[in-house]
Parts: structure tokens; sequence; C-alpha cells
């Protein structure tokens, strides 16, 4: 179910040009503000622009920063993580208070702040998902890594002086999977609202660029008049959110044998 | 359990200031003309002897290094700065700020623990029922929409529709603090139409994985050999369930319940946006915006240490509802 969903979006994302009857970004002064009808599907918005293909362009935007910002916390969390988790001493005390301190920050708080120094636009929101998500899969991975080291395979890996990156690599790491999925999974919704959040907020994704956030943000004060703002984005926005939800039970107890997932 | 309180309390100082300082160094990093910016003159170039006083004013004509030792300094006094933007002491602003904060975080909590565990139980007790399934689709739903547009309909619904629609009076309601009448945490008088549509957005995410843990943590401790033995005593289905199983699922939706409450308090922000809700979380991204950085450091101070309290006193909690768990005796 959520797969299909999410299989949509993406291949609206992807053929967004061909989809879209209209540009996204052409501005229609005669077309102010009109309520969805069979030339304009979900209608035009305040300047005049087809809101039908600035949903569809949206698509792209909440896809990419989903899809890297999951890339990129995953990646730097494996990372920090089995470093932490294998090297131990100093660099598991220095990397774990860093998290720490990232996560008892109020996340919006660090996300505005990164932001006001490196600025708006895609690139800074992929650093700041980055840089305030990687922490909970690097804590993850090392308490994994943590149980799991003292099993007796990786102590007869280690006696038989296999490399230690080979070990994490090939030993640990396929153990710790289920978690880190789980997490990625996670991380995918966490950026799509999150950047939503960020460009509702106007600190995120910019004008003229299409993007649900800030769409949403646009229909505010319209909502009387023109429903219809609000309505394709923000539907898309949670239909995308429950699809990545559902995928995500669906991973959990797909790797998780103990939870039964009619419990839940 | 004083001394693993106090042991607590301690441990939070390292992170404190690791934030803190993380965030100085951090926020001073914004580009821009910070003195500019305080004396609100744009565009023009700045007098140099105005420039000279604010620096003066605000000790920015230190290096960053001596002026991160006094902000510390101050902090360990309890001192939070003067306000850039606003020309206050910061802990005035945040205390005002701070209260509204809090009553919208207990009332969201309230919600949470009526709903969340009123439901959970009830689920459970159905489960595999026409309720309970309506209550799982229903709870994925609420937690798939962003904060921000549930606010928004629930708004429109009920803020702006009920009055052109010519409903009661009673069936109104506003967004904004309104009168601001309280006493205590208690809404005197209008204000509870002020009150409710933000407390039900901001609860609605929390209670919703609320609801589904309860339900969960119940049918994990159905399973257990205590609950068939007060059964087969012949013990009232109600019984078992409330006093029994209920005692001990009930202890990981505590847990969640205390960290959500540390998160409303300073997660608000867009709920406190989108309702106008003068609490912190919209001061903080007010404050953010014009880059008052005494403010913005203040309210992260403040919103920690408030979060690392609740912590504390959850972890104490565990102690009343489950003698098995006493902290003193495993801590030492």
């Amino acid at each position: 179910m959520g797969v299909i969903i999410l299989l949509i979006f993406i291949l609206a994302a992807i053929f967004a040009p061909l989809l879209a009857q209209y540009d996204p970004y052409k501005v229609d002064t005669s077309l102010l503000r009109k309520p969805p009808s069979a030339k304009h599907w979900f209608g035009t918005d305040t300047i005049g622009r087809d809101q039908f293909a600035r949903v569809l362009f949206g698509a792209r935007t909440s896809l990419i920063v989903g899809f890297f910002a999951m890339l990129s916390t995953t990646v730097l969390g494996i990372l920090a993580g089995s470093i932490a988790g294998w090297l131990g001493g100093f660099w598991d005390f220095a990397l774990m208070r860093t998290v720490d301190i990232i996560l008892a920050f109020p996340y919006i708080v660090l996300a505005l702040t990164i932001i006001a120094i490196i600025g708006t636009g895609l690139v800074p929101i992929l650093v700041v998902f980055t840089v305030v998500g990687f922490g909970s899969t690097a804590k993850l991975l090392r308490s994994e890594l943590l149980r799991l080291r003292s099993n007796d395979y990786i102590e007869a890996a280690r006696a038989s002086a296999v490399k230690p990156t080979r070990i994490v690599w090939r030993h640990l790491l396929p153990n710790a999977l289920p978690t880190v999925i789980t997490l990625a999974v996670g991380a995918i919704g966490d950026a799509v609202v999150g950047e939503a959040a960020l460009s509702f907020l106007g600190r995120g994704i910019q004008e003229p660029t299409a993007a649900w956030g800030l769409m949403i943000a646009r229909s505010r004060g319209q909502f009387s008049e023109s429903p219809h703002l609000l309505l394709g984005p923000g539907l898309a926005l949670v239909f995308l959110s429950l699809a990545v939800v559902f995928i995500g039970d669906g991973v959990r107890d797909a790797l998780d044998p103990k939870v039964d997932s009619r419990f839940l | 359990m004083a001394r693993f309180a106090f042991r607590r309390l301690l441990a939070v100082i390292p992170v404190l200031l690791g934030a803190v300082t993380m965030l100085f160094f951090l926020i001073y990093r914004v580009p821009g003309d910070m003195v500019q910016r305080i004396s609100g003159v744009n565009g023009k170039r700045l007098d140099p002897i105005v420039r000279a006083n604010l620096e003066r004013r605000y000790g920015l004509d230190k290096p960053l290094i001596v002026q991160y030792g006094r902000y510390i300094g101050r902090l360990s006094r309890g001192d939070l700065g003067y306000s850039y933007a606003d020309n206050r002491p910061v802990t005035e602003i945040i205390t005002k700020n701070f209260a509204a904060s809090a009553r919208l975080a207990v009332w969201a909590v309230i919600i949470e623990v009526l709903f969340g565990i009123s439901l959970g139980v009830l689920s459970a007790r159905k489960k595999g029922g026409l309720l309970d399934r309506a209550v799982l689709s229903i709870t994925v739903l609420i937690s798939s929409i962003p904060v921000f547009v549930m606010g928004f309909l629930l708004f429109q619904l009920f803020g702006v529709k009920t009055f052109q629609w010519g409903w009661p009076t009673w069936a109104r309601l506003y967004n904004g603090i309104g009168p601001n009448s309280w006493f205590g945490f208690i809404p005197l008088g209008s204000q509870w139409r002020h009150l409710i549509l933000p407390a039900f957005t901001l609860a609605g995410i929390t209670t919703s994985a609320n609801i589904r843990l309860m339900r969960a943590s119940l049918l994990e401790v159905a399973g257990a050999e205590y609950i068939r033995t007060a059964q087969s005593k012949g013990l009232s289905r109600n019984r078992v369930v409330y006093r029994h199983a209920l005692r001990n699922a009930i202890i990981p939706v505590i847990t969640v319940l205390g960290l959500d409450f540390g998160t409303l308090l300073g997660g608000g922000i867009l709920t406190e946006t989108v309702y106008n809700w003068p609490g912190v979380g919209s001061q903080a991204a007010n404050a953010l915006g014009r880059l008052d950085i005494p403010q913005v450091l203040g309210i992260t101070v403040v919103i920690l240490v408030a979060y690392q309290i609740i912590s504390l006193l959850i972890d104490l909690s565990y102690g009343l509802i489950d003698p098995r768990i006493r902290m003193d005796r495993t801590s030492d």
C-alpha cells in the first residue's frame, strides 16, 4: 500500500513535465485564484499559476529532500555510529556527547539557526536535516554494535586477524541493518514534513520554486474564498507521509519478527 | 532518591554547557553587521559614536571568546542578558511567554492522557473489532497530517466557518491568546475558546502515537503469567485489566508522555505560529528572524533545562507506579 502510493509520487515527480499541461512557473494574470476546472484540475494560485503543475513539481522538491536527507543521515549516522561503537574511548565520548548536545536542542531552533548562517534553499535544508538527523542513527547503531561485538563470531573474527573495517562492514553492519533501515525510512518522512514546515515558516524552499509547505503557507488567509489553494499541496503532503508511515511499519514488521504487527 | 536526583541534575550541566557553547559560536557566525542590526537603522551608515556606544553597551567590542566567558558567567547567576531587539532583560520576556507555552503544553498533555490511555485501553480490549480498527486507522491518518495543515484546517472549520454559518456562540472558537485570564493552569471565562484549538492541534500527533503505544503495551502484558494467575483466581475482567495489566503496561506510556511534555513545551513553534499563541515557540521563531541572539540563547537554555527537569521527574515517578523500580537502590 505504502509502496504503491510512494511509487505514484515518484512517477509523478519524474514525469512532472509530461503530466502537467502548464508551466508551473508561468504567471497568468487573467487567471487569479480560479477554482478547479477541467483545464486547471487544482485551480490556479494567487498569481495565476497552475496549481496541479505546481503540486507535481512540488513532489520533485519533497522527494529530492526526502531521498537525499535519508541518504546523508544514514551514511553519516553509520560512519559516526561505527566509529563510536568500534573504536570506543575518546572517539566514542566525543561523538556521543556531540550527538547528545544536538539531540537536546529543540530541533527547529537549531534548524533555523543553521539556515540563518548558510542561507535558504535546497542544499541548506539538506545540511540541516543531516546535522539534526544523523544523531539518532549513530546512537542506535552504536548500541547495536556494542551489543553485537561481544558475540563469539566477532571474537573469532578478531582472533583470526580480520581487519577492523572488514569486521564492522561484513559482520557487524549486516546484523544491525534492520535498525538502520527502519530509521532510514523514518528519516524520509521527517525530512519531507520538516522541509514543508521550514518552507511554511518561510525559511525553507523559496519562491518561485514549487514546494508544498510554501504553497500551504501562501494559501493562508485565502481559505474562505479559495480552499483549493490548500487542498492540492495539503493532500499531497498527507498522502506522502502516510505512504512513508505504511512503509516504515511494513519494514519493521518484516525485519523484526518479534513485533507482531497485529498488536500494533 | 534525593541523591539520585542530585546526580541526575549534575549530569545535565555538561550537555547544557555544550549546547550553549555550540549555539553561541554558531549564531555569531550569522552573516551581517550585528551592531547595525541592533541599531535598527537600515541602509544608512551608522554614526561611529553611536556604533561605539552600542558596542560597549552590549559588550560587542570585546573579542568573541571574552563575550562567551561573560555570557557563561552571567548564565551561572541566572542572568540571560539583555535583548537586542526589545531592550528588556531576556528573563522578563521569557517568563511571560513561558507561562503561555506551559499552559498550552499542560493542556495538550491532559488531552494526551485522557484520549491516549482511554482509547488505547479500549482499543486493546476490543482487539480486532470495528472500534479497534477505526481507532487504528484514524491515528495513522492524524499522525500523517502535518501540524500546520491540521492547525489551519481546524481553525478554518471551528474558527471561521462557525461564524459564517451562524452557529451558536458556544461552538465558536478563536485563535490567539484572547483575554489571557487564567487561574494557574485553568482557563477562566471565555479563555478556553482560545485554548482548545491549539491544545488539540499540539496534542494530535503525540496522542495518536500514545494510543498505539498504550494498546500495544497492554496487549503485550496480557500474555504474561501473572495475568493468567489473576484470571484464574476468579477476578473480574475489569479488575484484571485495570489493577494488574494496566499498571504494568502504562510504564512505557508514561515515559513517552513525559518526553512529549518536554517536546511540546519547546516544539510548539509551528502550532504557536499557526494560532498566534504568544509562547516561547513563536518567540523563538521571532527572535531568530530578527537575530536577537540573547533571546535565542535564553529560550534555548530555558527549554533545555525544562526538558531535563521533566525527564528527571519521570524517572522519579517510576518508583511510585512500580515499586520494583526504585532509583536510589538500583543506582547505588
